[in-house]
């Protein structure tokens, strides 16, 4: 293990804030190619920046007999815990820290969302937020085995929990070209983890919002901007799993990690558009029924391989 | 307040709109959301998520206090805008935003008294409620801003439980008092709760567990929702155990916005088929456009209202016709789409024969009688119709009079009369569904036009 210098503290953190911005600028340009309007690009690029302004400016509501601590614990939570998640992600060759159980480390955070979300949810005490608390669960409850199975596979072919040991496993052929099911599971549930479109039913339409109906203020700026960092953590974690990492041909590591990062973003942003929204009832069969044993075979192949 | 006043600036570039529509505000809606389309400003789901209220329609002495709920769920800054005439739209919009940039309800006393008009009622229905009043009434619903009840009614998030009994004097009260009251305040003992709210009841579910009963309903004043339905909903869980429909009625409002041919017809002026066309057309377009909204997905949503609008604006139809086959295709070529709607709300045809449902969704209910069969009916039926649009032949006074004039009672139109019985046991997404796929299209005068003008 490297020795971790202080400055990748401050730069990851930094460097998460814009990739967040320009997701949200990304997506709201394919918006605007839907609806036919000619926004011009600087109006664009201050989309993030507009939304974040009305958030820090709008008043922060309570509803009554809510449950305050929970609620804000839950919201609170979202940010913080991709942010906990993405210190073991590599920067080149340059975690904040990449710990032995990284891999590990990294799906207990994404799964503190499970209790944030729903605790957002039940806090307001109100019927359309607390129901998409608990869409959160069962979604949970749809991706979770899928996407640990597929961590599972790309830990297995490097024989190491540390994500900086599966990036160096990866100097030769890139995972995603002999676990292609794993790949493609994992950005399912990246997703998902993130109730990005087309899982977003927890905070969808059809529930005036879901767990975010009742948010306003600072604390729908900590809970929709947490979901968004969770989303580009989720696909950036894509990247030291199956794409490489750093490695790469010409340019430096830590920007093909960047270059990486970015197309997975745009890939899922781009598809979330293209689906509506799934509903568990519906997905959680197919998640059990045909993800399940495709990502367990996929584990078993590799497994064998690398016997 | 130079930083808060440039920020403030600042974030009303881009304001979050709450567009809710009442009976009389079709027209006015569609000006609306063509606007927000040319603006790229993004339609907000809820009211906290709300920058500028927008509220299109005929606003009358019920529809206040609901109004004045929504507005108070709303964070500072704020603004409300009603929109009475499509024309006057841009430059309402311009003058919210322009409030809204200067800190919205601050500098609006007019709008905050026409608001008070609403709480002041409200709070009048709250002291007719007796012991209300000192337990939740007066404190949490004025000035401190705090949210009443989840603003139930409203926009149906009903926040709190209630004691299962306390249902019935929503119904009872008429229309003020019910909307106001349905899913709202404590109807607690005399015991101290949480916040002065009821207890929720419990009851055995679908499952045979016992688990607590809320009751939240949902609309009228919901996204995405036909006009003036209201769906008082008995929840457990996610599931809607009970569903009691109401419709509700503005007197002096604008006859329907879609059955407007036949109506002119009737009244004997000269009406083109082509123009019976075109809100056929539109008709089943803005019924698409709701139901993909409701289903998570935007694009193809915009792109339904984008053609409705134009539809209705007088496009020729070889203007329209590649947009719109491709809109059609790529609908039933979506393949998700049919796998999340297939099976839910299953109308059998003899049950669609029995209370009298016509068009498209009676011949729904012979492929399938799910939501996916009833908006493949919508598409087959805007391709058949859409060619009709440029028919200057003269529609019949008959036609019209058979058509557009009735003076039943909204509360007893076919697709109502179906809706409880197709929404027990279904969860919150699949009612939504299911109430966006039959489009009951509810206004004063009569929607049959939506369920049996294509008919005929």
């Amino acid at each position: 293990m490297t020795e971790v210098p202080l400055w990748s503290v401050l730069v990851l953190p930094a460097v998460l804030a814009v990739i967040t911005a320009g997701t949200i600028a990304f997506d709201a340009v394919l918006a605007a190619r839907a609806t036919g309007a000619t926004g011009s690009p600087s109006q664009t690029a201050m989309v993030p920046l507009r939304e974040v302004a009305r958030l820090l400016v709008a008043q922060r509501r309570t509803t009554v007999a809510a449950d305050g601590v929970l609620w804000r614990t839950g919201v609170l939570t979202v940010p913080i815990a991709a942010l906990l998640a993405a210190v073991v992600l590599p920067l080149g060759g340059v975690a904040v820290a990449d710990l032995a159980v990284g891999v590990v480390w990294f799906n207990a955070m994404e799964i503190l969302t499970w209790a944030a979300v729903w605790m957002a949810g039940w806090g307001p005490n109100s019927a359309f937020s607390l129901t998409g608390g608990y869409r959160f669960v069962a979604q949970g409850l749809a991706y979770e085995l899928p996407h640990m199975f597929a961590l599972i596979t790309a830990a297995t072919a490097a024989g190491t929990l540390r994500v900086g040991g599966i990036v160096e496993a990866q100097s030769g052929l890139w995972f995603v070209t002999w676990m292609p099911v794993a790949f493609v599971v994992y950005l399912l549930s990246a997703a998902a983890m993130a109730f990005w479109g087309p899982f977003d039913a927890p905070v969808g339409g059809d529930l005036a919002g879901g767990a975010a109906a009742e948010l306003s203020g600072v604390d729908r700026l900590a809970f929709l901007g947490g979901r968004r960092l969770l989303l580009v953590v989720a696909a950036a974690m894509a990247v030291p799993l199956f794409l490489g990492g750093g490695n790469g041909p010409l340019l430096p590591p830590w920007l093909w990690t960047l270059v990486k990062t970015v197309a997975v973003l745009a890939a899922i942003v781009w598809l979330a558009r293209r689906f509506p929204t799934v509903r568990m009832e519906r997905f959680a069969e197919f998640a059990w029924v045909v993800l399940i044993p495709l990502t367990i075979l996929q584990a078993l192949i590799v497994a064998l391989v690398v016997l | 307040m130079g930083v808060t006043g440039a920020l403030l600036r600042f974030a009303a570039g881009r304001p979050h709109i709450l567009l809710l529509e009442v009976p009389g505000g079709t027209a006015e809606r569609f000006a609306v959301e063509a606007e927000l389309r040319h603006r790229c400003w993004p339609a907000a789901a809820s009211p906290a998520e709300a920058d500028i209220l927008v509220l299109t329609g005929h606003i009358g002495a019920w529809l206040m206090p609901l109004v004045g709920r929504v507005w108070r769920q709303m964070p500072k800054p704020r603004v409300f805008v009603h929109v009475d005439s499509p024309s006057d739209v841009p430059q309402l919009l311009d003058e919210g935003r322009r409030r809204l940039a200067t800190g919205g309800e601050a500098s609006e006393v007019l709008d905050g008294e026409e608001q008070n008009s609403g709480e002041s009622e409200e709070e009048h229905h709250d002291d007719e409620h007796g012991s209300d009043a000192d337990r939740c009434g007066g404190n949490h619903d004025d000035e401190n801003d705090e949210n009443t009840d989840g603003g139930g009614h409203g926009n149906g998030h009903g926040a709190e439980s209630e004691q299962s009994g306390g249902d019935d004097h929503g119904a009872e009260d008429g229309h003020d008092g019910g909307h106001d009251h349905g899913g709202g305040h404590d109807h607690g003992d005399g015991m101290e709760m949480p916040g002065g709210l009821g207890m929720a009841d419990r009851g055995p579910d679908r499952d045979g567990l016992q688990l607590d009963q809320l009751h939240v309903p949902l609309g009228p004043l919901l996204p995405d929702w036909p006009v003036g339905l209201v769906v008082h909903t008995t929840l457990q869980g996610d599931v809607v155990q009970q569903a009691r429909v109401d419709v509700l009625h503005e007197d002096g409002a604008d006859g329907d916005f879609w059955n407007e041919p036949w109506r002119r017809a009737a009244a004997g002026q000269e009406v083109s088929r082509g123009e019976r066309a075109r809100r056929c057309v539109a008709a089943y377009l803005d019924g698409l456009a709701r139901l993909l909204r409701v289903a998570g997905w935007l694009d193809p949503a915009v792109g339904a209202g984008r053609l409705r609008d134009e539809v209705l604006a007088g496009a020729r139809a070889d203007q329209v016709t590649t947009r719109l086959r491709r809109l059609v295709r790529q609908l039933r070529r979506a393949r998700t789409l049919r796998w999340l709607t297939d099976g839910l709300g299953v109308l059998p045809f003899d049950r669609a024969e029995a209370a009298g449902i016509r068009g498209p969704a009676l011949n729904a209910s012979r492929s399938g009688g799910d939501v996916t069969a009833r908006w493949q009916a919508w598409l087959a039926e805007i391709e058949r119709t859409l060619p009709e649009v440029d028919d200057p032949a003269v529609l019949p006074a008959r036609e019209g009079q058979a058509q557009g004039l009735s003076e039943e009672d909204p509360a007893s139109m076919p697709a109502l009369a179906v809706l409880p019985e197709l929404l027990e046991g279904a969860e919150l997404a699949a009612v939504r569904l299911i109430v966006a796929s039959l489009h009951p299209n509810i206004t004063t005068l009569d929607s049959r036009q939506v369920t049996g003008v294509a008919g005929d």
